[in-house]
């Protein structure tokens, strides 16, 4: 693995909070009709479906549509804290960059597709950088090291409430968030009434906690030690029920290998199940099934509580 | 090795479909056709296609290419290696033995044809019989078979034929053809005639419809008199029907007989004509009849008022429109050449108005004197452009004016207003001379009175207009108010504006004169050494004829107050540069004027002409002109009360006024010290203590400009006659007061001091009232807070005075409550983060490969070089794949020869070596047998 592969957006520290989001199986894929090359759709190119003997759900590159219109809309993305990339069922993965604006209608944003399926890349009109990139395979060169990757999926046997699961992954409770301003130390200081640290989102909970586990299983109490030397800056007017839960936190796996930086898997498909091997972990979070639009905007806006844009 | 496997294969294959041609053909129907192909790995060739287009077609996806070579090579033995065997040979070997190259024959086939051939051959050769030559059709003789077989069919017998034969026979039973030509010698003779013919018809049946037609008007004559009932039929009239069917049955007989046209045409028009007298006649007299015409309807009650309603509407808007000082069309309904300085300024400003802020800004330079000379007057500060002459003539004016203001200093207390009567009851001992002075008064209004009576001479009806003030005043002289108003009215309704056009100019004249009269009437009348008479009455007439005739000429009107209003600021202002010792404020007429101003105009327009440097007048006469007596106070308060009602209709603030009723209020708070502070007060009233007061005065809003003495509004308690506690103040201030001198008794008087105090304090609860309703109203709590401490400090034993107060930082308190309440606190300014910049992708609706170049002729060129490019790629690689075959084939050429060469020598040698062997052998035996071994 190369970081010299990796997006240049996702070089930077480890506190880059980023939310990355891979959506899996998008049906894109071009077809020539007579002369002109059109992105495969169920609706115009059934006769050419049916002669291939194909389904109708092999064409649905509306849902990729959806989804992107959905994920580029966001706060969240506005923010700059989102990255999308996109597989599709062909093996192309792409990766768009956070300022591009989707076309709004599925006709533009099927020639920008063909476009990019045949050019493998897609310009800005006013500005230098690549907006669509083919890139190579696979995804895992492309995100941060040590990110955990959750693949979402109706039938995972975990069903988890994306409101208590994110915040549990970055290591807080369901926190009472301050809303994010460019200065990033207005909340170091901030207290909630009872006097425990409230924590902005911006910071992350355990600090230098990308040890290996098992030195942690080692010993508790030299870890112990270790957060509290690490914990030193922190202000010491601390009572007894914060040392307690902070213990209690400390004891905590970090899943997030101390990373900033979470990656969701969504499978823009109409029907079936996704089909990887590279996640680490699935989850459901819902008990009904979503469509993978719905599926964008609920995890941005959770993310979006969760970091405090508003 | 693996060349022979391929042929093995070729040849199975070839085997297996002997049908087709070219051994190219059938290698790929075989490749296509048949699932068991068994291909070499290492002959198959793959393009792999990264990404698949559904219905893209790929050419040369897959191959096999030992396969292909081989065809290749095939191919250039049929072609290349032929010629190579021809080459360098002249005469050449063709092969025409029958069936030879007809692959599809069998051997057997060949020789069969063969031998037919040859039989046929040799038949024909030897046939000396058939000279003639038979001509055949699939080898059977023409010359019997098909002269025999042929029956004529049924389609070969067309209908043709049969028309033909009837066309015949109708031909040849007539002999005919001549009808033809008879048609075209048809004379012109006869088409003449038949068109005459056609055009007399035709003129028959339009005579008869007109006939019906006649027949049927008189029809409806008949009906209309028969309704009408007055006028008898005629007996002409009545014939006419029979008349007209002889006459019609005449006509048509003539026209059978073709008789001439003409003379039965104009008989019938004759007719007409006679028949058509009677009509029009009638058709006369119906025209002159009186007709009546549509009107309007009468409006409804309802919808007068509508119009009204909305009429009155529009005005509303407008005046609103102008408060809020938006662009109103000002010369809607002016034919007037606008005013000298005005609508240049205006148009200016047009202009602008798009690019310019409205409010400007402290440093803009060349708005500044247009605002100082919105005013109308240069600004009293410095004016270097004044020449001396101009100087010496306003001085004078300002002497005549002091002159004036002195006399009237010099007037005594004038009792003309009638809310003083109220008063008068209730004043003390110092009112008695008042009251000697007012029967005196009345004494001099009854000999008025009677010589008026006297004099009271017929007016007349018309009048022209004043061609001065003093003809004017010729006319008004010793006339009661009734007349007065009746001239007026007379003057104006004769030269009305509506009558003549010209009237216009003689208003504008009049105007002016009107307004002298005004002021005249304002400075009032001195009856008596010490008693001015202002005459209310004439005044109130005045007022509204002034308005009168300002709506019929506002332009003028406007320019001629604008006029009055600069004297009399230049006369203050002067003053003020001067600082004369003299009264500063307004005089009594230039108060009513003021007044007079906020009647005629309207008050609430953004921006206007007259009233706007009024206002702006007032507002520094407020908070310029000293303060230095009692009269001062009263016309200072007066004047406020002016700057009030001008700018209550549109809900304006004036700092000045505030200012002003804030430090009086204060004034009478210091004069008169709480009970806590008086003994201190009182030991030392020239210490530094009376600084600190001072100190505190300027502290609470003192104005600059009040110089009052001391103690000049303390309300003493020493007086045992009046208590203060009982006293009752008016609830007016007299306006005679201002002709009062300051050392007047009753400007002494506590009861002044209280009537002031009074006044002041209904003054500032109307204030506040009209100040909570304006758009200012924000700033009300922080403005009156400290009226409610000066108020608090305000020590005053009188019970009304004491309730009013009570109930003013009620009212005070509860405005600050209100309007405190309603206040939204400050929020914090947070920057929002700044979003990312989109970007939108470049690309093209629809997508095509290729960039297409515009330019046709080198977009072909283009192609036609690529295509060349790929083509000479292609031959070459032919020639070069040609070449390895000549070499290989001219290799095993060589090869073969040499073997054959080899084969040759060897044998020979062999040959050579066998008959020597068999020459030694022989020797050897002859040897032996000779004995010689």
């Amino acid at each position: 693995m190369s970081i010299k592969k990796a997006a240049p957006v996702l070089n930077s520290s480890k506190e880059q909070k980023k939310l990355i989001i891979i959506l899996e199986h998008a049906t894109l894929e071009t077809v020539k009709v007579r002369e002109s090359y059109q992105l495969l759709n169920c609706d115009d190119h059934a006769d050419i479906l049916k002669k291939h003997k194909r389904e109708a759900s092999e064409g649905r590159p509306d849902i990729t549509h959806q989804c992107l219109l959905a994920l580029f809309d966001s706060p969240l993305n506005k923010a700059g804290m989102l990255q999308v990339f996109i597989r599709t069922t062909k093996n192309v993965l792409i990766e768009v960059h956070p300022q591009t604006r989707i076309p709004r209608t599925f006709q533009r944003f099927a020639g920008l597709m063909v476009q990019l399926l045949n050019k493998l890349s897609i310009r800005a009109t006013n500005g230098p950088d690549k907006l669509f990139k083919v890139i190579k395979n696979p995804i895992t060169d492309h995100i941060p090291p040590g990110c955990k990757i959750y693949a979402t999926s109706f039938s995972a046997p975990k069903c988890v409430d994306l409101f208590e699961f994110v915040p549990e992954i970055f290591g807080y409770d369901c926190l009472p968030v301050a809303p994010v301003t460019a200065e990033e130390d207005r909340f170091s200081d901030i207290k909630s009434a009872d006097g425990a640290i409230v924590r902005s989102a911006g910071e992350g909970y355990i600090e230098g906690q990308d040890k290996q586990d098992d030195e942690e299983e080692e010993s508790k109490t030299n870890t112990k030690k270790d957060n509290n030397k690490k914990r030193k800056d922190a202000p010491p007017a601390t009572t007894a029920i914060q040392q307690e839960k902070k213990k209690v936190k400390s004891d905590r796996v970090d899943p997030l290998n101390g990373l900033q930086t979470v990656a969701f898997v969504l499978g823009a498909m109409s029907t079936g199940a996704l089909k990887i091997e590279y996640n680490h972990e699935e989850i459901a979070f819902s008990n009904y099934p979503l469509s993978a639009a719905g599926a964008c905007f609920k995890l941005t806006t959770v993310f979006e509580k969760q970091w405090g844009i508003l | 090795m693996a060349k022979a496997s391929k042929s093995d294969l070729v040849n199975q294959k070839k085997d297996k479909s002997v049908s087709k041609t070219s051994a190219f053909g059938k290698t790929t129907t075989a490749a296509g056709g048949s699932g068991v192909k068994v291909v070499n790995p290492f002959d198959r060739k793959v393009n792999k296609v990264k990404h698949e287009v559904l219905g893209k077609k790929i050419v040369g996806g897959e191959g096999n290419r030992g396969q292909s070579r081989y065809n290749a090579f095939e191919k250039r033995k049929k072609t290349l290696g032929i010629e190579l065997k021809l080459q360098g040979k002249t005469n050449k070997f063709v092969d025409q033995r029958y069936g030879e190259s007809d692959e599809t024959m069998t051997e057997e086939e060949r020789m069969l044809v063969r031998f037919q051939k040859e039989k046929m051959r040799n038949k024909n050769q030897y046939n000396l019989d058939d000279d003639a030559e038979e001509l055949t059709h699939m080898g059977q003789s023409l010359g019997d078979k098909l002269i025999e077989d042929y029956q004529p069919d049924s389609d070969d017998q067309g209908s043709d034929d049969e028309m033909g034969k009837e066309f015949l026979d109708e031909r040849t039973r007539f002999g005919g053809g001549d009808d033809d030509d008879e048609n075209r010698k048809r004379s012109t003779k006869d088409i003449y005639q038949e068109i005459i013919e056609k055009s007399k018809a035709g003129k028959a049946e339009r005579a008869r419809e007109k006939l019906i037609k006649e027949r049927l008007t008189n029809e409806l004559d008949a009906d209309f008199e028969a309704i009408r009932g007055e006028l008898v039929l005629s007996s002409k009239v009545q014939a006419t029907p029979a008349q007209e069917d002889d006459e019609f049955l005449k006509f048509q007989a003539e026209q059978q007989k073709a008789n001439a046209v003409n003379s039965s045409a104009s008989g019938a028009n004759g007719v007409e004509k006679e028949k058509h007298d009677d009509f029009d006649e009638l058709l006369v007299s119906l025209a002159g009849e009186a007709k009546a015409r549509a009107t309007d309807r009468l409006k409804t009650a309802d919808e007068i008022f509508k119009e009204e309603k909305e009429k009155l509407e529009k005005l509303e808007q407008e005046r609103l429109k102008r408060m809020k000082g938006d662009d109103v069309d000002f010369d809607d309904d002016q034919e007037i050449e606008p005013d000298s300085n005005r609508p240049d300024r205006l148009k200016k400003r047009k202009r602008e108005n798009d690019n310019r802020p409205k409010i400007l800004s402290a440093d803009s330079l060349d708005e500044c004197d247009e605002i100082l000379k919105a005013n109308g007057v240069e600004p009293a500060m410095y004016n270097p452009s004044l020449s001396s002459d101009e100087e010496g003539d306003d001085d004078e004016e300002g002497d005549e004016d002091e002159d004036d203001e002195e006399e009237e200093g010099d007037e005594d207390e004038d009792e003309d207003d009638d809310d003083e009567d109220e008063d008068e009851d209730l004043e003390d001992d110092e009112e008695n001379d008042s009251d000697e002075s007012e029967e005196e008064k009345e004494k001099v209004i009854k000999k008025k009175s009677t010589t008026t009576q006297e004099i009271d001479l017929e007016i007349p009806y018309t009048f022209e207009i004043p061609s001065s003030i003093q003809e004017l005043n010729e006319w008004l002289e010793n006339r009661n108010n009734e007349q007065k108003e009746l001239i007026l009215t007379r003057i104006r309704v004769c030269n009305h504006v509506s009558i003549k056009p010209q009237n216009k100019e003689k208003m504008i004249k009049y105007l002016p004169i009107l307004y002298q009269r005004f002021i005249e009437t304002a400075q009032g009348e001195q009856t008596q050494e010490s008693v001015v008479t202002i005459d209310w009455k004439e005044i109130d007439i005045l007022n509204r004829h002034i308005f009168e005739v300002s709506q019929d000429v506002p332009l003028a009107s406007g320019s001629s107050a604008k006029e009055i209003l600069d004297r009399a600021f230049k006369r203050i202002t002067k003053k003020l540069e001067v600082s004369s010792k003299v009264n500063y404020w307004p005089t009594v007429d230039e108060l009513l004027f003021f007044k007079l101003l906020g009647n005629v105009f309207p008050t609430s327009d953004f921006q206007h002409t007259v009233l706007t440097p009024a206002t702006e007048s007032l507002n520094l006469f407020l908070s310029s002109c000293p303060l230095r007596n009692s009269v001062d106070i009263v016309s200072s308060l007066f004047v406020s009360n002016i700057l009030f009602f001008y700018l209550s209709s549109a809900k304006r603030y004036s700092p000045e006024i505030t200012s002003l009723i804030s430090s009086l209020l204060n004034t009478f708070v210091n004069h008169n010290p709480t009970l806590v502070s008086q003994p201190v007060n009182k030991k030392s009233k020239s210490t530094p203590t009376t600084t600190t007061s001072q100190w505190a005065s300027i502290q609470s809003n003192f104005l600059p400009t009040i110089l009052l003495p001391n103690d000049l509004l303390q309300i003493q308690s020493k007086d045992k006659k009046s208590p203060i506690k009982k006293m009752t103040p008016s609830e007016q201030l007299d306006f005679s007061i201002l002709f009062k001198k300051p050392e007047d008794t009753y400007l002494i008087s506590n009861q002044f001091k209280i009537d002031l105090l009074n006044y002041l304090l209904n003054f500032i609860s109307k204030y506040i009232g009209f100040y909570s309703e304006s758009e200012f109203k924000e700033s009300l709590p922080t403005v009156f807070k400290h009226f409610v401490d000066i108020l608090g400090r305000l020590n005053i034993d009188n019970d009304v005075i004491k309730t009013k107060v009570k109930d003013l930082v009620e009212l005070i308190n509860a405005k600050i409550t209100e309007i405190t309440s309603e206040r939204v606190p400050l929020t914090l300014l947070t920057n929002r983060p700044a979003p990312l910049k989109q970007f939108n992708p470049r690309f093209n609706q629809v997508y095509t490969p290729y960039d297409k170049d515009p330019d046709q002729l080198r977009a072909e060129a283009k192609k036609m070089k690529g295509l060349v490019k790929k083509e000479m790629r292609g031959a070459m690689r032919e020639v070069i794949k040609d070449n390895y075959f000549i070499q290989s084939e001219k290799f095993n050429k060589a090869q073969m020869e040499r073997k054959e060469n080899e084969a040759a020598t060897k044998r020979v040698m062999s040959q050579l070596q066998n008959e020597q062997a068999e020459y030694k052998q022989y020797k050897k035996t002859k040897d032996r047998l000779d004995g010689r071994i």
